[in-house]
């Protein structure tokens, strides 16, 4: 209760920011209110925590929440509009404070069944949490490095922080009420935007079908899911016919005949189920890999998951960003680098464009390119071509330079894993799979060509055609180029296949068409102009990802892994939006007028219904039925199977301080060869319980995830040798027996902690532990499991 | 109020004039209740000087203020400037009578800002406001305890006029911003309800009071940052510090919400009541004075503080909350006594007292189960039955009379002042089964010190303690030369302070004694009947303590 209460105070407090900014919605931004409200808190939390202004603890963060209130009751008191607009909006807050309670208790109540903070990268999720919550200097800790800061978009985790902090839950729970926080605060604003987008689009006659677009909008974004759950859900009860597969390139779900590859069809455990919703263990993972050697993310797979990721701790943001733009395409006068004379206002634009690259670095770019082309629209409007150009240049560099400035600290210590811009000469994405993971959307987005682009714009349709053919094939041209220099466009050509190539004319194709109808409504100065395009930018990060690839860490073994990944769950919100707002539009239009909206409207809507399907049939998979004991505490599960490990990782959160640096398994597995010595047998430490102590209380260790360093770092020659060198120092603390050597490492890594838990027993043989209580104190024991500490021996002077 | 107390009270006839000699000297009734209200207000936090045992907020405080005096290092040193007075005064006497004589002091002035605040709270309820601080125990402590927190509660409520005055001379702005900024956090609500009023109403200070207030914050923060000369230790803002460090250390056994509940239920309730009829009526249309806003401002700021802290030990969001809703209360109490005084007694002369009896019967049968702390029988429970509904009876019908209503307010003084009787009179004489303060320095760890040295001295040997106790040693420890603070059993030990869990080191015999270096008072929080028996017999807490083996060394 009292994190939802603290999420909504910031809320609260934030209305006189949000009517500020973005006035010009329906709503006023009421539903935007919370992601600003915290984002805003957040800001100043890491600003002013930075400057040592304030002090660490859970009395920073409310002071900071006062600090909010204040702000808030200046913008109020500056602003002669705010009781009018208070008065006219209040339904609006009451409903998305409403929404946002609804979607919270519902997604708590659901994470109850599933609260561990375990596998996947939920344990580096919780250590980031974990380090903005406890680390007592700014920018915050690395645990896995000590010595080192955190190395990474680490914003969200500081907000989710923040609410944990001030609402006084611990954070193993908090971790949990952040996800419920971040899928409330989603899908309230995505309401707030689409609810402003429906009104515009479908003018004062349509009003009645505007909630309609809102709750399309909260449930294509956050409970639409692959279509190929259909296909999983038949196959598990036997229901299939191997051209149905074949055809939906799903034959690897079908049982392997005699003689088959197992990675060409299903050899696991069959039956696959024994309810009616598919019983497979994590079953409802393998909608998220349906294209090979890439992730195609959504939302709901991630709130299922339960990953307090940037990417979803960012979609309110995001929201907020879209929010922010869709402001700005209303607005009546041009915008220029001299429209900046109030800084308070280009101040807090700053600090939310800021915030994309500090919370989720992908979404930078894509969502400052939408709120420049916002503001270009709406510049060309009222002035001429060449000033729109240099007026919305002026603009958004005076934005991009103040969001730089206000994030200056993060900048300092981050080192971006970007290492280049590639064309992508890899096997394309075949149309099957593609249309199984987009399709419910891209459908939606689509019925907006057949009623958005009136009878009367025909004449003017072959040139806004040809003038739109650029938008496709300037990529393209691009990647042509590219691929050339990098030497190999033909292999290219060839290795994307034909399958690869339809899907990639499928997407331009559709990029072109929205992006004529988005210039024909542009022109006509009708309000389907922003939702086109929406579209046309979620189409366009598709097609792009098509063509090209960031490269980065994982490149080597999965090229445009992370692209694919990250531009899909931006396409997917955006597709979110327009596609309901079009997708209502279209059902009214073909309602109403009974053309070809009606043909095409209603399949589109039978698919999107048929994306629902993947959501019904998970939740009970991933809870096992809703049949589990329910908590809410992330590290529950470690107290029922494992008490004294839980006992020891509660004392080090109690009793050390958030500073001291603890010695632990390095993670890698070591065992006796037949010659009685020690051998290194299994070296993987990422995914894996390495560095739990640090992850679960903060607390600093030489060195955790190798890989995840190494992402965070850059894969260079002396990080890997300084990261190896500090696994070599942990495991000798548990190998080599020698207490000199053991006090050697402690002093080296200025760590006055040793761990010696339930990870420490199963990664080094126990005849390989030196006696550490002969030399180090013993400060915490629960059976077999202790924590030593070097010994204290100081003199006081007391006079 | 016109008339005068002394020789006579009534105005001499014409004839009597000239046959009577003047008065020699007129003494105002309203001057003497005020002298007799400040009196009270002085006389209740003399006591607690040199009778308080050392404990809560004061005990961590007064160990860094020490610290700080030795030149050692120690997050408990605060830089106030309240603390680092005192860490002057511990370089003259070990005492901390004289540390809290000059809390005493700065706290003494509060009547006088009261009396300040009469054009705007009311003659009555200025008055009123000050009887009810008067009798608040946790500002009892908190106004004489030499804790970092000393000055905290004279300076938040002079910060209370000095944002009234219609004028506010530079020079003054920058001595509130430099008081503010080196006391606790008291004041930050004020602050905080300050601002927000004024940018709500778009009323900011000239430029010339900013940059005052500016100038004074600066300079405290640097002081404070250089530790007032102790060493410099990076940007300081102690209000700031404190108002954390209240969330993460152990200043009091109770929680603020608890200690509010114990200590303050009536201010709570009285307050709440003003608070929300203030507020109603503006809702209404009527637009509160500035004072009013602001104190309604203050108390909100000061409810969600304590709201957030209610479950953290600390006294001083409770303080927070009952300054802003005493003020309130005292105001609204100046204006509700005279119209209860003219209410129609006509029902209420009858049926008030039929109530009160039938409070004091209901509370002879729930005296009886808490002290057996146990709801009583099923007869016992008809009779409280019987009462109660007695009373709420004669209530609702005088309440059901539009011009009796205003009596009601009889009904409710009464319990609420003897619950504040209580609970001043508890703080004041420092009883020791009081929860505030708590958990206390006991004299026996004076007795300890004592002996430690002596044994050490008499062994030729170095004084050892467990780290778990390094900290509750420092201030009844003071002036004690060095003590090594160890893990394990230095050589050189001839006494040692260890953990009674650890096993008995070799060469070392224990003194026998049931040793403990902190006392705590468990709070009454397990029920209403557990409540109520502490207010019957308040000597009745359980007390717990921190246990310590004292070993000597037998062989060398």
């Amino acid at each position: 209760m009292a994190f939802w209460a603290v999420a909504l105070l910031l809320g609260l407090l934030a209305l006189p920011l949000a009517f500020a900014l973005l006035r010009r919605l329906p709503d006023a931004g009421a539903g935007l209110a919370i992601p600003l409200g915290l984002l805003f808190a957040g800001y100043g939390y890491f600003l002013l925590r930075t400057l040592s202004v304030l002090p660490a603890g859970r009395g920073g963060d409310l002071l900071t929440v006062a600090l909010l209130a204040l702000l808030g009751a200046a913008v109020a008191g500056r602003d002669r509009r705010f009781a009018t607009t208070l008065r006219r909006v209040w339904p609006a807050a009451v409903a998305g404070a409403g929404l946002f309670t609804l979607c919270f208790f519902a997604y708590v109540a659901f994470r109850s069944y599933q609260p561990d903070i375990n596998g996947t990268e939920q344990p580096m999720d919780f250590m980031y949490l974990n380090t903005t919550v406890n680390s007592p200097d700014y920018p915050p800790a690395d645990p896995w490095l000590s010595g080192h800061r955190a190395s990474y978009y680490y914003f969200g985790y500081l907000q989710a922080g923040l609410l944990t902090s001030a609402s006084g839950v611990p954070p193993s729970t908090g971790y949990n009420l952040s996800l419920g926080y971040t899928f409330a605060a989603a899908a309230t604003a995505a309401a707030s935007v689409a609810f402003a987008l429906g009104r515009w689009l479908l003018g004062r006659h349509g009003r009645p079908w505007v909630p309609a677009v809102a709750a399309l909008a909260v449930v294509m974004l956050l409970g639409v899911g692959s279509l190929a759950a259909i296909w999983e859900l038949l196959a598990a009860h036997g229901v299939y016919t191997h051209w149905a597969y074949r055809l939906a390139g799903l034959e690897w779900l079908l049982p392997c005949s005699p003689g088959q590859a197992a990675d060409t069809c299903y050899h696991g455990v069959l039956p696959r189920t024994a309810a009616w919703y598919p019983t497979q263990f994590f079953w409802w993972f393998n909608d998220t890999r349906v294209i090979p050697r890439t992730i195609t993310e959504f939302p709901f797979f991630s709130f299922l998951l339960g990953d307090l990721h940037p990417h979803v701790m960012s979609i309110p943001l995001a929201l907020l960003s879209l929010g922010l733009s869709a402001a700005v395409w209303r607005g009546r006068s041009p915008l220029t680098l001299a429209s900046h004379r109030r800084p308070a206002t280009l101040l807090a634009l700053g600090v939310v464009f800021g915030a994309l690259a500090f919370q989720n670095a992908w979404d930078v770019l894509t969502f400052t390119g939408v709120l420049t082309a916002a503001v270009f629209v709406r510049n060309l409007r009222l002035l001429t071509p060449g000033r729109a150009v240099r007026g919305t240049l002026g603009y958004v560099a005076a934005l991009v330079l103040v969001a730089v400035v206000a994030y200056a600290p993060w900048y300092v210590d981050f080192r971006s894993q970007a290492s280049g811009f590639y064309a992508y000469v890899g096997e394309g994405t075949q149309p099957n799979p593609a249309f199984l993971t987009f399709g419910p959307l891209w459908l939606a987005a689509v019925v907006g060509l057949t009623w958005t682009v009136r009878r009367g714009d025909w004449p003017n349709l072959p040139d806004v055609l040809l003038g739109s053919l650029w938008v496709p094939l300037l990529p393209f041209l691009g990647w042509i180029l590219l691929a050339a220099v990098q030497g190999n466009l033909n292999d290219a050509a060839a290795a994307r296949g034909l399958p690869g190539w339809i899907t990639l004319a499928a997407y331009g194709v559709t990029l072109w068409l929205l992006v004529a109808a988005f210039a024909v409504n542009v022109r006509a100065r009708r309000s389907a102009a922003p939702v086109l395009g929406l579209a046309a930018v979620a189409v366009l990060l598709l097609f792009g990802a098509e063509l090209f690839y960031i490269k980065d860490v994982f490149s080597p073994s999965a090229p445009r892994l992370n692209t694919v990944f990250k531009l899909s769950y931006q396409a997917w919100i955006l597709l979110a939006l327009a596609g309901a707002a079009l997708l209502v539009g279209g059902l009214r239009a073909a309602l109403r007028q009974r053309t070809l909206p009606a043909w095409l409207a209603a399949p589109a809507a039978a698919v999107l219904a048929a994306g629902l399907v993947y959501p019904v049939a998970a939740l009970p998979n991933r809870t096992e039925g809703f049949d589990k004991d329910t908590a809410l505490d992330g590290l529950a599960f470690v107290a029922r199977y494992d008490p004294a490990e839980f006992a020891l990782i509660r004392w080090v959160e109690q009793n050390t301080p958030p500073d001291a640096v603890v010695v632990e398994a390095s993670g890698r597995v070591w065992r006796r060869d037949r010659n009685g010595a020690l051998t290194l047998v299994d070296p993987s430490v990422d995914y894996t319980d390495a560095a739990r102590v640090s992850s679960r209380t903060g607390r600093p260790t030489l060195v955790g995830w190798f890989f995840h360093e190494i992402q965070w770092r850059g894969d260079t020659t002396p990080n890997r040798a300084e990261y190896q060198h500090r696994q070599e120092l942990l495991d000798s603390v548990y190998t080599s027996g020698d207490p000199a050597a053991v006090l050697s490492v402690l002093r080296t890594a200025g760590a006055r902690y040793v761990i010696l838990g339930r990870v420490e027993r199963q990664r080094y043989p126990a005849d390989a532990l030196p006696p550490f209580d002969a030399f180090l104190d013993t400060v915490f024991t629960s059976g077999d499991l202790h924590v030593y500490a070097l010994p204290v021996y100081r003199v006081v002077r007391t006079s | 109020m016109t008339s005068v107390a002394g020789i006579s009270e009534q105005a001499p006839t014409g004839d009597e004039v000239g046959q009577q000699r003047a008065p020699r000297f007129l003494l105002p009734v309203s001057a003497l209740v005020w002298g007799v209200a400040a009196a009270v207000f002085l006389l209740l936090r003399l006591g607690p000087i040199w009778q308080a045992p050392v404990g809560g907020a004061e005990l961590d405080h007064l160990s860094g203020a020490w610290q700080a005096r030795v030149g050692a290092d120690d997050a408990r040193f605060v830089p106030t400037l309240f603390q680092a007075i005192v860490a002057g005064i511990l370089h003259l006497t070990d005492s901390e009578v004289p540390a809290r004589l000059v809390a005493f002091l700065v706290t003494a002035t509060l009547p006088l800002a009261l009396y300040r605040l009469r054009p705007h709270l009311g003659q009555a309820g200025a008055l009123l406001a000050l009887i009810l601080l008067a009798l608040d125990g946790p500002a009892i402590w908190l106004g004489v305890a030499a804790s970092a927190m000393g000055f905290d509660l004279a300076i938040a409520v002079w910060l209370f006029v000095f944002t009234l005055e219609a004028r506010r001379a530079p020079w003054l702005a920058a001595v509130a911003g430099f008081l503010v900024a080196s006391a606790g956090p008291l004041a930050l609500p004020l602050l905080a309800a300050w601002a927000s009023v004024s940018f709500a109403r778009r009323r900011y200070p000239g430029a010339r009071t900013a940059a005052g207030a500016t100038a004074g914050v600066l300079v405290a923060v640097l002081l404070a940052s250089l530790r007032y000369d102790l060493g410099a230790d990076g940007l300081r803002v102690p209000p700031l510090d404190l108002f954390a460090a209240g969330f993460d250390d152990h200043w009091s056994t109770a929680t603020a919400g608890e200690l509010l509940l114990l200590y303050g239920l009536p201010i709570l309730v009285g307050g709440a009541i003003a608070a929300a009829a203030e507020a109603a009526c503006w809702w209404r249309g009527r637009t509160p004075s500035r004072a009013v806003r602001l104190l309604l401002a203050w108390t909100a700021f000061a409810l969600a503080w304590l709201i957030f802290a209610s479950t953290s030990h600390q006294v001083v969001p409770a303080v927070g909350l009952t300054l802003p809703l005493a003020l309130l209360l005292g105001r609204a109490l100046g204006r509700a006594i005279p119209a209860m005084l003219a209410a129609d007694w006509r029902f209420a002369r009858v049926l008030l007292p039929l109530a009160g009896l039938a409070f004091v019967m209901l509370a002879f049968v729930v005296v009886r189960w808490a002290r057996a702390d146990a709801v009583g029988d099923a007869p016992s429970q008809a009779k409280a039955w019987l009462y109660a509904v007695v009373l709420v009876a004669a209530l609702l019908v005088v309440s059901l009379y539009r011009t009796s209503r205003p009596t009601l307010l009889a009904a409710g003084l009464a319990p609420g002042i003897v619950l504040l009787l209580f609970g001043a009179s508890g703080v004041a004489f420092s009883s020791a089964g009081e929860p505030l303060p708590s958990p206390v320095s006991p004299p026996q760890a004076r007795d300890l010190r004592a002996f430690a040295i002596q044994a050490a001295a008499e062994r030729g040997g170095v004084l050892v303690v467990d780290p778990a106790f390094a900290d509750a040693l420092t201030w009844p420890f003071r002036d004690s030369g060095n003590v090594v603070v160890a893990s394990r059993v230095p050589p050189l030990a001839a006494v040692l302070l260890w953990r009674p869990e650890a096993p008995r080191p070799d060469g070392f015999a224990p003194v026998v004694g049931n040793w403990a270096l902190t006392r705590a008072v468990v709070p009454p929080t397990e029920g209403v009947l557990d409540y109520l028996h502490w207010l019957i017999d308040r000597h009745r807490l359980p007390v717990t303590s921190t246990p310590v083996a004292v070993y000597v060394r037998t062989q060398q």
